[in-house]
């Protein structure tokens, strides 16, 4: 699991969770996978990105260094800043860990870098 | 002058072995080799020549050490397989052209024409390996009792002409096998029931466990050299599991043959007994080649030999199943545990959790290994999409989908964690999900793809969930294709490949069709018991070099078989023999399966299924048009993988194959834009029919519209 499709995901299927995001990453195994790099992806896909969150994710996993906590408004000029970005979005993958609901705390388990989302019936919220 | 007629001679040679090579390629599949081997094919020199490996092994040993001759039934050709390369060419160099004798006239002369073979055929000789559930067992009856049987058979044939048939005596015992129905007469026994003779020898196969009925129906067949049956397997729901066969007199080998094309040779001794059952009595056909002689092993096992086939007579036991609406009911429950329509929500979970997760987990590998490749206008739609689009594929499957367009960033789910996993391993960003419950954020992605997924949703509620779910995830302007299989496989007078038109007219009037089928099926050999026609036919096919059916009936069959096939995706086998085939496979097919198996099943269930009430979910005939929209389609798992373990263990008696059952809710026209229509945000901006399933493509409108 990428750190953008943990940006994507949320917890708030689970019956009395509000916003369920972002998911907590409780981390066992951690890979770097290399990735071209392609600023004007980084970029685009940055508008869809909750930052905090993915600044959140990157500490959990340990990539963290040099992000920001908030992105400043010239950071499309910031190459170095725009590779740690590029990393942290698409290189880094948790293969083994937990991603934990911040609301119920509710644990989905990572196996072999997919996290199973799956409910039981009687967690589902309407 | 001499030289001349040499050389005209050679040319001449050259000229004939040249015909002969393409001949061989053409009608018999070899090959022959261009450089020298050890193995010389010599044309006319064939059992069909009536030519004998007596006569041919004098000849050729003159040249060298000769380690096997191999001579095929009914074939023009044989093959002698020298030890050295040598021998072989010196063989060739004085052989060819050989006038072996001499006929009344010259045109009946027969002159062997020698080429060098890559490798001689498996010889006929009978497999080493048995179909699991097989048991023979030599010397089950002393001669004497074989004897007493033979007299009391032959005295009845004698008095009584009844049961005589075209090609073999028949007389039955107990009940009467009616050739009409492939069953017996439940309401109708013979007054004479099993000999008293067979007793003591049925009570040992009681005894020794061999069967756990004891026999009330029992079938003699007299077969004359050179007389045979057609491949069947026995009616499933006629009889018990373990039907037992007596050989007496001559000895002979049966075929047996799996409906993925395993055929093995069995050779049955006199007086030897087989019990057929589980996978041998209900998967394998049996039948026995209609020829005069055998090719069997030699008594010390180095060689092969013919062994000229005498009167044969068979004494087949069976025990009658009484209670048959009770048998096939279990028999079609078997495995289904919830075969009703849910009324509601948690029916349909209960219902998609056992016929859908479980059946996609547990059929994963295979499954994926029929899935190669996205559905052409998929692939224009992702191809449409902009570059760095974020994507979701829900219901991603093993994948397939994904990759298509690189510029994409792109996140499949599946409630499969075996499919997930392959999707995974394949390199594609993966989670387990459920689509009526994403775990996505909402309003975040730019395209999202769900083929061939809604359709498995139990109810109406839960399909309108599924489709609100998509849009949900998809931002404003985004664009989802959905893909559902269509009740509808037909558009435009265009039946989707999907329907074997074949299976669908047997499927549409089974009754009539089967009588129809019989008819021919007895024209052309007279049909022994049993046989479900569907099965017959279908064995057929899978053995479609038989040459014992070489009429055009099944030669129309055969080649219908291999159109056919070129949509269906269940058979690994045959895709993996012809890389055009998976191509075309892609292309055409949705959602559907083909099984052989089940079919066998379906013929005789049809009836069955038409007359049960509307809330039931019936299981569907692969391959024909749907009848109702909500069913339970098969899905025959063969399991390469579990028949290698089975070899590894050594226990070849272990079930490998396995009918599993996908429930569907197949869409109507205009059902699909209709549910879609109620979905909050959600614009129909294309819809259109793609081989046989019903496709929309949406649009997210901004949520101010709805202010």
């Amino acid at each position: 699991m990428k750190l953008l499709t943990h940006n994507m995901l949320t917890s708030n299927i689970i019956k009395g969770v509000t916003k369920g995001f972002p998911l907590k990453i409780v981390p066992v195994q951690v890979e770097i996978k290399d990735v071209d790099y392609n600023p004007a992806f980084v970029v685009r896909t940055l508008s869809k990105v909750d930052w905090p969150a993915l600044h959140q994710a990157a500490v959990e996993t340990g990539f963290g260094d040099g992000l920001p906590e908030t992105l400043g408004e010239n950071f499309q000029q910031d190459e170095e800043l725009l590779k740690k970005i590029h990393n942290a979005l698409l290189q880094v993958e948790v293969i083994q860990g937990e991603l934990v609901c911040p609301e119920s705390g509710r644990k989905f388990p990572i196996t072999n870098g997919i996290p199973n989302m799956l409910l039981q019936e009687h967690e589902v919220g309407q | 002058m001499d030289v001349t007629k040499i050389q005209l001679h050679s040319k001449k040679l050259l000229k004939k072995l040249n015909k002969i090579q393409k001949n061989l390629f053409i009608k018999e599949n070899i090959r022959v080799s261009s450089a020298a081997t050890r193995t010389l094919i010599i044309q006319n020199g064939g059992l069909g020549n009536d030519v004998k490996q007596s006569e041919l092994m004098p000849l050729f040993k003159q040249y060298g050490e000769v380690e096997e001759i191999v001579m095929l039934p009914r074939k023009q050709y044989s093959f002698v397989c020298y030890a050295e390369v040598s021998s072989a060419t010196l063989a060739i160099n004085n052989l060819n052209g050989h006038m072996l004798r001499a006929g009344k006239d010259p045109t009946q002369n027969v002159t062997l024409y020698l080429l060098y073979a890559k490798e001689a055929p498996p010889s006929v000789v009978p497999s080493k390996e048995i179909p699991p559930g097989l048991i023979i067992i030599e010397d089950f009856v002393d001669e004497e009792t074989e004897r007493a049987l033979l007299k009391l058979v032959n005295g009845e044939t004698e008095a009584n002409n009844k049961g005589i048939m075209k090609h073999r005596k028949v007389l039955h015992y107990g009940y009467e096998f009616k050739y009409s129905i492939n069953d017996v007469d439940i309401t109708d026994p013979l007054p004479v029931g099993i000999p008293e003779q067979c007793h003591t020898f049925l009570k040992k196969a009681l005894k020794l466990g061999l069967t756990k009925h004891f026999p009330d129906q029992l079938t003699v067949n007299q077969y004359s050299p050179g007389q045979g049956i057609p491949p069947h397997v026995d009616t499933i729901d006629a009889f018990e599991d373990g039907i037992l066969s007596l050989s007496l007199g001559s000895q002979v080998v049966m075929d047996f043959r799996h409906p993925e094309g395993k055929h093995l040779q069995v050779l049955l001794p006199s007086r030897s007994l087989i019990v057929m059952t589980g996978d041998s009595r209900y998967v394998w056909s049996h039948g026995i080649t209609p020829r005069k002689s055998d090719i069997v092993t030699t008594a010390s096992g180095d060689g092969v030999t013919l062994l000229t086939r005498e009167t044969r007579t068979s004494f087949t036991f069976r025990k009658v199943i009484l209670d048959r609406e009770e048998r096939k009911s279990i028999r079609e429950n078997s495995g289904i545990d919830a075969r009703m329509l849910p009324q509601n929500d948690g029916e349909a979970i209960e219902l998609e959790r056992q016929h859908v997760h479980k059946v996609y987990d547990d059929i994963a590998a295979h499954f994926s290994g029929t899935r190669y490749k996205p559905w052409p206008r998929v692939v224009d739609f992702l191809l449409e999409q902009p570059a760095m689009s974020l994507l979701a594929d829900v219901g991603c499957g093993n994948g397939k989908c994904l990759g298509v367009n690189k510029s994409l960033f792109e996140i499949g789910s599946d409630y499969s964690g075996n499919l997930a996993n392959i999707c995974r391993s394949r390199g594609f960003e993966t989670c387990v999900a459920d689509v009526t419950c994403l775990p996505f954020r909402s309003d975040i992605f730019d395209v999202v793809l769900c083929i061939a997924v809604i359709h498995h949703m139990a109810t109406k509620e839960r399909r309108h969930k599924a489709v609100s779910e998509v849009v949900r995830i998809l931002r404003p302007g985004g664009k989802a294709l959905i893909y559902v299989w269509a009740i509808e496989q037909e558009c435009n007078k265009t039946i989707s490949k999907y329907i074997n038109p074949k299976k669908q007219r047997q499927s549409a009037q089974v009754t009539k069709e089967n009588e129809r089928e019989k008819t021919i099926i007895k024209d052309k050999d007279e049909l022994n018991m049993e046989t479900g026609v569907c099965v017959e036919k279908l064995l057929n096919l899978s053995s479609g070099n038989d040459e014992n059916f070489q009429d055009g009936e099944v030669k129309t069959t055969v080649s219908d078989h291999n159109k056919y096939s070129r949509v269906q995706d269940f058979n690994i086998d045959s895709i993996a023999q012809s890389p055009d085939v998976n191509k075309e496979l892609e292309l055409t097919h949705c959602c559907g399966l083909h099984s052989k198996h089940v079919e066998e099943k379906s013929c005789s269930n049809e009836i069955c299924d038409l007359q049960t009430t509307a809330k039931t979910l019936h299981v569907h005939v692969n391959r024909t048009q749907f009848k109702e929209q909500d069913m339970l389609v098969p899905w025959q798992l063969k399991s390469k993988q579990a028949e290698h373990v089975d070899k590894t263990k050594g226990d070849s008696s272990h079930d490998t194959s396995h009918v599993f059952h996908r429930y569907y809710h197949v869409f109507r026209q205009g059902e699909l834009e209709a549910v879609s229509k109620k979905v909050a945000q959600c614009e129909v901006i294309k819809s259109y029919y793609d081989q046989g399933n019903w496709c929309v493509v949406l649009e997210k409108m901004g949520s101010y519209l709805k202010c």
